[in-house]
């Protein structure tokens, strides 16, 4: 607990920081119009975000991303802030009066949601729940931290060819480099980001929801409590695990919540305009399938001259070719697993029919899991949806699903029933949520692939719902539910709970998260260079010792003496 | 072969003179001189490999029922009478048993230590009168075949230790580095500075407007 409340308030102060400073840049090269008035703090958090994994994922091209690189980004953002301490104090200033002002509406609001809140801190604390965090999440984010970009590194492991950059901001928070140790002296390695950004999101939720009741907008009130319960129960037992489906879906949720609020189709630049723009970008390089919310740049553009238009084309330039350029290294291709987009002759490229079997297992997968790969694809649609309804459509999830199921419907009674300005803009999100669903359910359909995009389209269609149901104090009741569905969400996540109530569990967390389990694994010498390999056959390396592979690995070749020069297959090896 | 077993009693060496414990509670083994390096008994051998974490021991030992094929990977100078803990951070790849074992020229201090499996292992002991110079080692447990331990990490520190203390010195692998508080130290110092300087502006700004 205390570790992580001390790498919450460095990530604060890093992500806040840069935030403000790129802002201050946008202003100063006149991008931006001066002052900060209507920009909470979580917009500085994003726009931190965004910068810093931008700074990473050039960096991390030549460097690992290290101790050396936090002290780097620490002391400049540390210097600068202090040159522009002005500017800090005046916003910390607009933040404490708006507080003061309402600080009875803050304070019931905050302690309402304390059970949420304890929650969430206490699932950031526990094991690690995530399958795949011990199947490459945990080891990619090492490599980040131990090497350089490794040309061939998909060789080790396929996943590691997705290359989240998400993983990049991971490996700076992680802090494995300050050696720390738990009392059975295991290494202590952190991963807080989905849980400090989970509370951000919370944060504006809470507050949002406060605000809706009071001023007796019961749009905004359920359309945010809809989004935080949901997202709670969908991943919250998960916040301790860098799983890029959680980041994405919050980032997502952001997206479509600064467009419905605060967008405004103006010629000159917004503060809200440029974040929706470099979130937009940002979160392809989080996950693929995230791909197609770059569709909310088109109401942007909409109103933008031939120079604005450049802007977009520099800012998307400086935040994708890094990407491509990482990717290529690890892969072979700009894009993986697209192999058709193939630019570069290297020789540790995968081949074009193993980046496409990864992919045709992906889509597999997310159809029917645990069945041969090629059967599931061949089914007709009406073979498969039936049993991918059965196995993901449960709960929660079948609720939202059926919810979204029914939206259009809804967003035609709200359009003839109120027509309001905000019309307009529900109607663009509800276009871009069906194109990017569509994609979803052809391509891949795990749910989790498209929290973001199936939470905002239920959250809409509840919201409408209540707008269209408002009757006189109707608020009081819509508070009640709320409350209601708090706790509902909080029981949601009750079967994660048993790992937290153990004795030993509550001390060992006292000071710092439970840690990633340590790996069973051997030594493969019998191939060209020491490679780790677990010794159970569920191909989990959890955080042993780099290079780790899920199965050994024979004819795979480093390409130099050490493991930054990378990998190859050598396809001549007997 | 050769080569490698020098530089792994080399790097050895190091961890151990590295991983001195400053303070009243910890000898230092700074100023070890009579360190030995790595003594192999038949039927064992070693191998340096490396990884990202930096160099570990591969110690491999043949099938022998009837023995305890021994492997002492350093030698150093202690004092008569006074308590140490020894650790070991090391993978099993055995299907026999493998113990701490903590000799002299005088015979064995501790048979059997702890038991090496994955992870940490740790050994605590007193060294008899007359005895300045100790040998710590690993010995197979009658192996009825081929196995191998790897080697991640030793250390040896005064007292009776049951959590690794902090140590100041430097060490290339993990389990047993000291951890970088000085880093946490300047982090909170620097909010703590940041804190009052922005506090110190607010109160000018709120002069001068008034």
């Amino acid at each position: 607990m205390i570790s992580l409340t001390l790498i919450f308030c460095y990530a604060c102060f890093l992500f806040f920081g840069a935030g403000l400073l790129v802002y201050i840049l946008f202003i100063k090269i006149g991008i931006l119009p001066k002052g900060f008035s209507g920009l909470g703090p979580d917009y500085f958090l994003l726009l931190g975000l965004v910068s810093i994994t931008t700074i990473l994922a050039v960096y991390s091209i030549f460097l690992p991303i290290d101790l050396y690189l936090n002290l780097a980004l620490f002391s400049i953002i540390y210097t600068l802030i202090i040159f522009h301490r002005e500017t800090v104090t005046d916003i910390f200033a607009s933040y404490y009066s708006a507080v003061k002002e309402h600080k009875n509406m803050f304070l019931t609001a905050f302690l309402a949601f304390t059970p949420l809140i304890i929650a969430t801190f206490i699932f950031s604390l526990s094991e690690i729940q995530s399958f795949d965090t011990g199947l490459y999440h945990a080891q990619f984010i090492q490599w980040m931290e131990k090497h350089k970009t490794v040309p061939g590194l998909a060789w080790i492991h396929t996943r590691f060819a997705f290359n989240s950059h998400f993983h990049l901001l991971s490996a700076l928070f992680s802090f494995s480099s300050l050696d720390l140790k738990n009392s059975s002296l295991t290494p202590l390695v952190f991963y807080p980001l989905n849980s400090f950004f989970f509370l951000m999101f919370a944060f504006r939720s809470i507050v949002k929801i406060a605000q809706g009741l009071r001023s007796r907008s019961l749009f905004i009130a359920v359309q945010y409590a809809a989004l935080l319960f949901c997202s709670f129960a969908l991943f919250g037992s998960k916040l301790q695990s860098p799983i890029p489906d959680s980041i994405v879906c919050i980032l997502t949720l952001y997206v479509f919540l600064y467009f419905l609020e605060k967008f405004e189709y103006s010629r000159s630049w917004t503060p809200h305009q440029l974040i929706i723009l470099l979130l937009v970008l940002i979160l392809p390089t989080f996950k693929l399938s995230a791909g197609l919310i770059v569709l909310m740049i088109l109401p942007l553009m909409w109103t933008k001259s031939l120079k604005q238009l450049v802007t977009i084309g520099v800012l998307a330039a400086i935040i994708t070719i890094p990407y491509f350029v990482r990717n290529t290294i690890i892969s072979g291709y700009p894009l993986y697993a697209i192999p058709s987009l193939d630019l570069v002759d290297v020789n540790w490229k995968i081949p074009a029919e193993n980046a496409l079997m990864e992919n045709d297992i992906i889509k597999a997968w997310a159809r029917i899991p645990y069945r041969n790969y090629q059967e599931v694809l061949a089914l007709p649609l009406k073979e498969w949806l039936p049993q991918w309804w059965e196995i993901y459509a449960y709960d929660l999830i079948k609720h939202i699903l059926e919810v979204s199921l029914i939206s259009p419907l809804i967003l035609l009674l709200v359009f003839l029933f109120r027509r309001k300005e905000r019309f307009n803009k529900i109607a663009i999100i509800f276009g871009v949520l069906i194109v990017n669903l569509v994609f979803w359910f052809l391509s891949a359909p795990d749910p989790r692939f498209a929290w973001g995009f199936l939470l905002i389209m239920y959250a809409l269609t509840l919201a409408s719902l209540a707008k269209l149901l408002t009757f006189h104090r109707s608020e009081y009741l819509i508070g009640v539910g709320i409350f209601f569905f708090m706790y509902k969400s909080l029981w949601y996540t009750s079967n994660d709970w048993h790992q937290l109530l153990s004795k030993d569990s509550l001390a060992e967390i006292r000071y710092y998260p439970k840690q990633i389990p340590r790996a069973s694994v051997k030594l493969f010498d019998a191939g060209t260079f020491p490679l780790w390999t677990p010794t159970r056959d569920d191909g989990r390396c959890y955080n042993a010792a780099v290079p780790c592979s899920p199965a050994p690995l024979s004819k795979v070749r480093m390409r130099g003496k050490d493991l930054d020069a990378g990998f190859f297959y050598d396809t001549k090896m007997p | 072969m050769r080569k490698s077993i020098l530089t792994a009693s080399f790097l050895l060496a190091i961890t151990i003179h590295g991983n001195s414990v400053p303070g009243d509670s910890a000898v230092s083994l700074t100023n070890a001189t009579n360190f030995d390096g790595l003594i192999l008994e038949e039927g064992i051998t070693a191998e340096l490999l490396t990884n990202s974490d930096g160099a570990f021991l591969k110690i491999s030992a043949d099938a022998n029922p009837k023995k305890t094929p021994t492997a002492f990977l350093a030698t150093v100078g202690v004092v008569p009478g006074t308590s140490y803990t020894y650790f070991t951070s090391a993978r099993k790849e055995s299907s026999s048993r493998i113990l701490h074992l903590v000799g002299s020229d005088q015979g064995n201090i501790v048979w059997p230590g702890a038991e090496i499996e994955q992870g940490v292992a740790r050994t605590h002991f007193t060294v008899p009168d007359g005895v300045s110079q100790i040998m710590l080692g690993i010995s197979f447990l009658y192996p009825e075949d081929a196995g191998q331990v790897l080697i991640e990490d030793i250390g040896l520190f005064e007292g009776n230790i049951e959590v690794l203390p902090q140590s100041s010195g430097k060490n290339h692998f993990a389990a047993l580095r000291s951890p970088k508080w000085w880093a946490i130290g300047l982090f909170m110092t620097c909010m703590l500075a940041l804190v009052v300087v922005l506090h110190l502006t607010y109160q000018q700004r709120r002069k001068s407007k008034c």
